[in-house]
């Protein structure tokens, strides 16, 4: 079953679970999503746990140490499971970690079942099928301040009879309860583990004839009931109000939009500073390089290679954190399942599930966190064709460009130069929307599967959880693109300046070069350097292709160059413009530099049908690498973000083609 | 392979989208493809457990167990219910 709660069990790849060699004992937490592992997890580990793979799979796995007295003992959250007979590869890998089967990872010492007490007639069918694994166990209920609350009264000692292990109440976001646990946990691992007789109830269920789940179930149900006699669990009457209200159209849907404008809205406006900071910092990294070293290669390799692929990278990262750690508060508090239950009936039209909603979202900061949290779609194929057209959403890598056009376009207009930016962002979701119609009648065939989804109880989202996970993909996303961008634009530095020009004063940061752009003159030392360099070589070659787009070769090398990182193109066009490659996108003197740029026949280069051609194909073309990688890594099959490359490619010169050849003949 | 029609199929039996608002039953049965049935188990909805309607419509909300599930009214439609007044 779908959850919700991957988002907090982040993903990467190149950690490893338990590879470090030392065999510590090693404890497994597991429970439905929404119990509060992970919660319980940051209280055992602190804020010091990583994400980790399950070792050959893409299963990921929060991973941290726990001291007690002398001993490290290893944590593990595992994903949040609903059972364990299915063939999900969060089962098969939650199945391996506990018969101690997977490699890499010891043989559990111990297991702790987390239950959200509130819950306790839901949560038992999933305790039982882990009794049955055979592994020595603890019961954490959980949540018990608000079981506490909801006067759920629970016979603890009947409970631990039950299910023939310790039971230990505690509430992992208030810390009651924890030192108990602690206690229980020492004794279990490493002291003299009490021995519970697993009660012939329980295991009765493993070898009924009929079906296991409804075998659990009933026993489940009786458990409760002897456990819980007033059974005051299916109490939620203003809950039940507000699902009504959140998951009907009419009312739902307006909320919806306002909450998710109000996401946005806060994760552009409070990421703005930190971008400011980031920008600053680079560039004053920037000059101390010039100042350290002198004018030269080294110097240029640093700057326009390091420290730009650099800079490219973590200027998204708040962006990020901030959108995953609102995303993560509105998981936490419930919302988030409401919120797919009214997309859903959106999103199939589409060809999409509803819980598709939340990559779409993050999409349009990047797309790389995007399709990794694409794994709480559980249907493979309406996970592959949403990881398809993910990175046709205006991703914060098209802003600068957008910006960059807009300006050209419009000047400083406001209003029109907002169109710009509804505009590209209108076009990639339509496109996006498309693709999926499309991949759903060829490629990818078939009905997104039905809607079946818990609702989890409404409660206060717990901030330390949120930040957690903002690092937690804010580091991802750095390992995953920062690595890949870092030697992309190292390659593409290299590209830029090798050959270089025989003149021996082909220096790339002189002064003069800076001095002589407000002149523009015929064309100065890094125009030149460049136009001679294998990528202006390649820029000639390939003028052609891009001429039906209205793209001269000037602007076919910054096509070629942002082939890895979209940005990338701003800084290209900047070099070509002669303002050097250190400027903002609307930068005045950038804008005045491109604007006149002639062609070869004298004509204005950026007239109004090739920059708008120039922004459709940026909006449409892929463009990315690490979001090829992440496709790759996240399907196992190269031909997957092969097609990706293919048809947004073809999709963004047939556009600007259209674009170019339509305006063109309107401007005339 | 899971016998999700449960050991007493029940002629009283309606559709859980029958059910007036607020009503609740006893699951019956569920008529889908074994794995579609197993996906609505594992969430619980086992046959034997009693539950009851909170919403209609395109997507139905039901109470079982102590839990909310939203479910797509083309899947409540194969779930089959045995409908009991006393149920709270």
């Amino acid at each position: 079953m779908t959850t919700l709660s991957i988002l907090a069990d982040s993903h990467t790849s190149s950690h490893v679970v338990g590879m470090s060699g030392d065999m510590k004992p090693c404890v497994i937490l597991a429970g439905q999503p929404n119990a509060g592992k992970t919660s319980l997890f940051n209280r055992l580990t602190g804020l010091r746990g990583h994400t980790a793979n399950f070792p050959g799979t893409t299963v990921e796995v929060r991973s941290g140490n726990l001291k007690i007295g002398k001993t490290e003992i290893n944590v593990l959250d595992l994903p949040g499971l609903y059972g364990l007979d299915g063939g999900s590869l969060d089962q098969e890998a939650a199945r391996a970690a506990l018969r101690g089967e997977a490699p890499g990872i010891p043989k559990p010492s111990l297991l702790v079942i987390v239950l959200d007490a509130t819950r306790l007639p839901h949560q038992l069918p999933l305790a039982g099928e882990l009794r049955e694994q055979g592994i020595p166990t603890i019961v954490a209920v959980n949540m018990i301040d608000e079981a506490l609350r909801k006067r759920v009264d629970i016979d603890f000692t009947r409970l631990s009879r039950e299910l023939g292990a310790r039971v230990v109440p505690i509430s992992a976001r208030k810390g009651t309860g924890l030192d108990v646990l602690l206690r229980t946990l020492e004794e279990e691992v490493l002291g003299f583990p009490v021995q519970i007789e697993t009660p012939a109830r329980l295991s009765s269920c493993a070898t009924c004839g009929s079906c296991p789940i409804t075998a659990r179930c009933r026993w489940a149900d009786e458990v409760a009931q002897d456990v819980s006699p007033l059974n005051a669990f299916a109490r939620r009457g203003r809950s039940d109000r507000l699902d009504r209200m959140l998951t009907s159209p009419s009312v739902g849907l307006p909320i919806f939009l306002i909450i998710m404008a109000a996401l946005f809205f806060s994760v552009f406006s409070l990421a703005a500073k930190p971008m400011e900071w980031i920008e600053s910092g680079i560039s004053l990294l920037t000059s101390v390089v010039h100042g350290l070293f002198p004018a030269g290669l080294f110097s240029s390799f640093l700057t326009d290679g390091v420290l730009a692929g650099f800079g490219g990278v973590v200027v998204f990262l708040p962006q990020i954190c901030i959108l995953f750690f609102g995303i993560r508060l509105l998981e936490d508090s419930g919302y988030l399942a409401r919120a797919v239950v009214v997309m859903d009936s959106i999103m199939r039209k589409f060809g999409l599930p509803g819980q598709a909603f939340v990559p779409m979202l993050a999409a349009h900061a990047c797309a790389v966190p995007a399709i990794m949290s694409t794994r709480l779609i559980e249907n493979p194929r309406d996970r592959l064709r949403a990881i398809l057209v993910l990175p046709l959403l205006t991703c914060s890598a098209r802003l600068p460009v957008y910006l960059m056009v807009a300006v050209l376009l419009f000047g400083n207009d406001p209003i029109a130069g907002s169109l710009v930016f509804v505009g590209g962002y209108a076009l990639g979701a339509l496109a996006a929307i498309g693709a999926s119609l499309v991949l759903q009648r060829s490629l990818v065939p078939g009905v997104p599967a039905p809607l079946a989804l818990e609702l989890p109880p409404y409660r206060l989202p717990s901030l330390r959880d949120a930040a957690q996970v903002a690092l937690d993909r804010g580091w991802i996303f750095l390992r995953q693109a920062g690595t890949i961008i870092l030697l992309i634009s190292v390659v593409l530095w290299a590209l830029s300046t090798f050959p270089q020009l025989p003149s021996e004063s082909a220096s790339f940061h002189d002064v003069q070069v800076y001095e002589a752009h407000e002149s523009q003159a015929v064309g100065n030392e890094d125009q030149r350097a460049l136009e001679y360099s294998a990528a202006g070589r390649i820029g000639r070659f390939i003028e052609p292709v891009f001429a039906p787009l209205g793209f001269d070769w000037r602007i076919s090398v910054g096509v070629l160059s942002s082939f890895a990182a979209r940005e990338v193109v701003v800084s290209a066009l900047a070099v070509m413009a002669g303002v050097g490659n250190d400027v903002s996108e609307d930068d005045p003197g950038l804008i005045q530099s491109l604007r006149s740029m002639r062609r070869a026949d004298g004509s204005i280069l950026f007239d109004f049908p090739t920059a708008l051609s120039l922004l459709v194909f940026f909006v449409l073309a892929m463009q990315c690498l690490p979001t090829q990688a992440i496709t790759y890594r996240e399907t196992r099959q190269i031909r997957w973000p092969l097609f990706q490359l293919g048809y947004m490619s073809a999709l963004a010169y047939g556009a600007s083609f259209l674009t170019y050849q339509i305006a063109s003949y309107l401007v005339r | 392979m899971p016998n999700h029609k449960g050991p007493q199929a029940c002629s009283l039996a309606v559709r859980l989208t029958e059910l007036s608002l607020g009503e609740g039953g006893v699951l019956d049965r569920i008529e889908l493809s074994p794995e579609e049935a197993k996906r609505l188990m594992r969430l619980g909805l086992s046959p034997g457990r009693r539950l009851s309607l909170l919403q209609a419509g395109d997507k139905c909300l039901i109470a079982t167990a102590g839990a909310r599930l939203a479910l797509d009214s083309a899947l409540a439609a194969k779930i089959y219910v045995v409908p009991q007044q006393e149920f709270v």
